[in-house]
């Protein structure tokens, strides 16, 4: 009777720990490289806490025309924080998986203009997310596809 | 029941050591050379030209404005029995309305949709003496124009795109509670092959079908849009509407001088306004080329705020009998007569709209 | 109309009535933490983490103070070194930033310095005007993050820095 209750709550310990890691997987499917459909930048989805973060790692133009130094957050609404480097910056923040291939709770920055908007993460498919910037309710938002970027496939 | 403790204790760590290590960021941090030669996860994703041109003022989602014009004569020219007359217009002026939405929103489509309201109300010097049909009916019902519009964007590859827009609806001097008929519906179309070498610059060429000049016309349309390197200075243009040129003190305020070509052809219901047959089927030719000053800037969020000022030079103010409202094309070369052949004065006029902006 | 307005004048003169018993008193206070992650590092910013447990009657040194007594917590100053342990010098570093997480409260930025120029320590960063970190502090624990922005090369050891947060805080007292 002992070695039942022990096998019977093993197993129930088991699947809930297996279940608990089940949806973490699914959550972080989000983590990875990923292109915006303009294609001016490359960004890395990480965990934090629970939370999911984006950074840009890559601009197809580093450096700033005018300055000509690498491109800093010049319109940053917080004029002491304009000297942070755009390459590093986390443009998607606080991102918490939430239903069934979706993230949300989150906001997206536009360096562009220093606007920081709310934000829906779906995943459409596996290599695929539509990224859904909005101000209050969604239905007055902007979507951008993004798409998941590899090393290349070594080819002869 | 010590060994069923110890399992469910050491099952417990290792599920914590499990999720301790997913709690913190991975610290195996990039080597930036190793974005430069990544490639799509999914095989055959093309790259498309986005719609957006760094630097170019904001997208308008909603606007909700007033338009105000100061004092011009009118000069209205005799129709049927009725004399011509000269009358003082104190103002004229009106509520404007416009929504564009996006419908669909994807890297390889966009279409908006739109409505829009816009109310004119004209304001005479002595309203009671006026005799001219023309004059009574501006007097008496002012001009409503109700339109839709979509506007769809279709980028072909990383540089090249089609723009389409498509607008119709109803301008006259009905009432928002009796409007006029559907057959006197006008709509104009524009359609537009672009290119987009860079972030910063969009230009294209195309045709359109268009009512701005008053009366029907077929006329090429050019849209460019140009931000300098340093973002400084840009052109916004979609010839022959609108064209810009633009100074950004920052990308939250911006301030443009440019032109605004406005126009409708407008038919007049004979509201209240005893008009003899066969004279009830005429639209005014309506077409305003507005120099101006415009100054736009962010209120707080996504709510931007938009003033213009200029002079507002009268195009057209003719009259044309389009009989059961079919319409027709005179171009440049055509030599149908016009009903009336009217003269405006030109005044100066301002624009003040709250609006909210595409993210 | 005049219905309408006894309510509104009664409750603003209840909410005078709160305000003067209560007052807000300004202190200071430095937070000392060690941030730390272990290699190895590469190119581009990389991250180092320092948890900290609320404890607003330690930090601000007031007995019986609450989470809910902070009403606000501005930054006076934000200064960063590295550990002396540690084989890594400033040269390595193009600029290093500052934020905190915690609670429901979206990541916020609180200072940078970009570039680094120089060697000499501890480094003086610019700090956000607009973060308030009062926020943060009503979570039980919050979790600094410093982004060193490594020039190149990797670095494969534990790498340390001590973080001073200098902090200027609104406090309620009865």
């Amino acid at each position: 009777m002992k070695n039942m209750m022990r096998s019977f709550l093993t197993v129930v310990l088991i699947s809930f720990t297996s279940l608990i890691m089940a949806q973490d997987g699914e959550a972080d499917r989000l983590v990875g490289v990923w292109e915006p459909s303009h294609g001016k930048a490359k960004v890395k989805i990480e965990k934090i806490n629970d939370k999911y973060y984006g950074k840009i790692v890559w601009l197809r133009e580093p450096i700033d025309p005018e300055t000509e130094k690498p491109k800093v957050d010049k319109n940053n609404p917080d004029e002491k924080m304009r000297s942070t480097p755009l390459r590093g910056y986390r443009i998607l923040k606080d991102f918490e998986y939430t239903d069934k291939d979706t993230w949300t709770e989150g906001t997206i920055y536009d360096p562009e203009n220093g606007n920081t908007y709310n934000c829906t993460i779906k995943m459409t498919d596996e290599n695929t997310l539509d990224i859904r910037g909005y101000i209050g309710i969604s239905t007055f938002g902007r979507s951008d596809v993004w798409k998941r970027l590899k090393i290349p496939s070594r080819k002869k | 029941m010590k060994r069923l403790l110890s399992i469910t204790f050491s099952l417990l760590m290792v599920s914590s050591y499990v999720f301790g290590q997913t709690d913190t960021t991975s610290t195996e941090e990039e080597d930036y050379s190793i974005y430069d030669n990544l490639e799509f996860a999914d095989e055959g994703t093309k790259r498309f030209a986005s719609v957006k041109v760094s630097g170019k003022s904001p997208d308008k989602l909603i606007s909700v404005g007033y338009d105000w014009q100061g004092a011009y004569d009118s000069d209205a020219a005799a129709l049927g029995l009725s004399p011509a007359e000269n009358a003082d217009i104190t103002a004229t002026h009106g509520f404007r309305f416009e929504t564009n939405v996006p419908v669909i929103s994807k890297n390889n489509i966009i279409i908006q949709a739109g409505l829009l309201y816009w109310n004119t109300i004209y304001e005479f010097e002595n309203e009671n003496q006026l005799v001219n049909p023309l004059h009574r009916t501006l007097a008496d019902n002012g001009l409503n124009t109700i339109e839709l519009s979509s506007t769809i964007y279709k980028p072909l590859n990383e540089t090249s795109f089609l723009l389409f827009q498509l607008r119709g609806g109803m301008s006259g001097d009905y009432s928002m509670e009796e409007l006029q008929n559907t057959k006197y519906n006008r709509y104009a179309l524009a359609a537009i092959w672009g290119k987009k070498p860079n972030d910063r610059k969009q230009w294209g060429l195309g045709l359109s079908r268009t009512y701005r000049a008053g009366e029907l016309n077929y006329i090429p349309v050019v849209l460019y849009n140009w931000t300098s390197v340093d973002r400084k200075w840009g052109v916004e243009t979609v010839f022959p509407a609108r064209g810009d040129v633009r100074y950004n003190f920052n990308p939250r305020s911006m301030l443009f001088f440019g032109f605004d070509l406005e126009g409708n052809s407008y038919r007049i219901g004979n509201q209240g306004t005893a008009l003899a047959e066969p004279l009830n089927d005429l639209e005014i030719r309506r077409s305003e080329l507005r120099f101006r000053f415009r100054y736009e800037r962010q209120l707080t969020g996504f709510i931007w705020i938009s003033a213009k000022v200029g002079y507002r030079y009268n195009y057209s103010f003719n009259v044309d009998q389009v009989a059961d409202g079919e319409d027709f094309f005179r171009g440049f070369f055509g030599d149908q007569e016009y009903a009336m052949e009217n003269e405006l004065t030109n005044p100066l006029f301002f624009n003040f709209s709250i609006n909210l902006v595409s993210p | 109309m005049r219905k309408m307005r006894l309510p509104f004048i009664l409750s603003f003169i209840m909410l005078l009535g709160l305000f003067s018993c209560t007052s807000t008193e300004q202190k200071e206070a430095t937070l000392q933490l060690k941030a730390t992650a272990q290699g190895p590092f590469f190119a581009g910013p990389n991250s180092l983490m320092a948890e900290y447990s609320i404890n607003p009657a330690d930090l601000f040194d007031s007995e019986g103070l609450k989470k809910s007594d902070i009403e606000e917590v501005k930054l006076k100053s934000v200064s960063i070194d590295l550990a002396k342990s540690d084989s890594i010098a400033l040269d390595q570093f193009t600029s290093v930033s500052l934020s905190i997480v915690g609670g429901d409260e979206p990541m916020t930025a609180l200072a940078i310095l970009n570039p680094i120029e120089g060697s000499n320590t501890p480094l003086t960063l610019t700090v956000s005007e607009e973060a308030d970190l009062a926020p943060f502090f009503q979570a039980d624990k919050v979790t600094f993050i410093l982004d060193w922005d490594f020039i190149s090369d990797d670095y494969r050891e534990e790498m340390n820095s001590q973080i001073t947060l200098n902090l200027n805080a609104a406090l309620k007292s009865n």
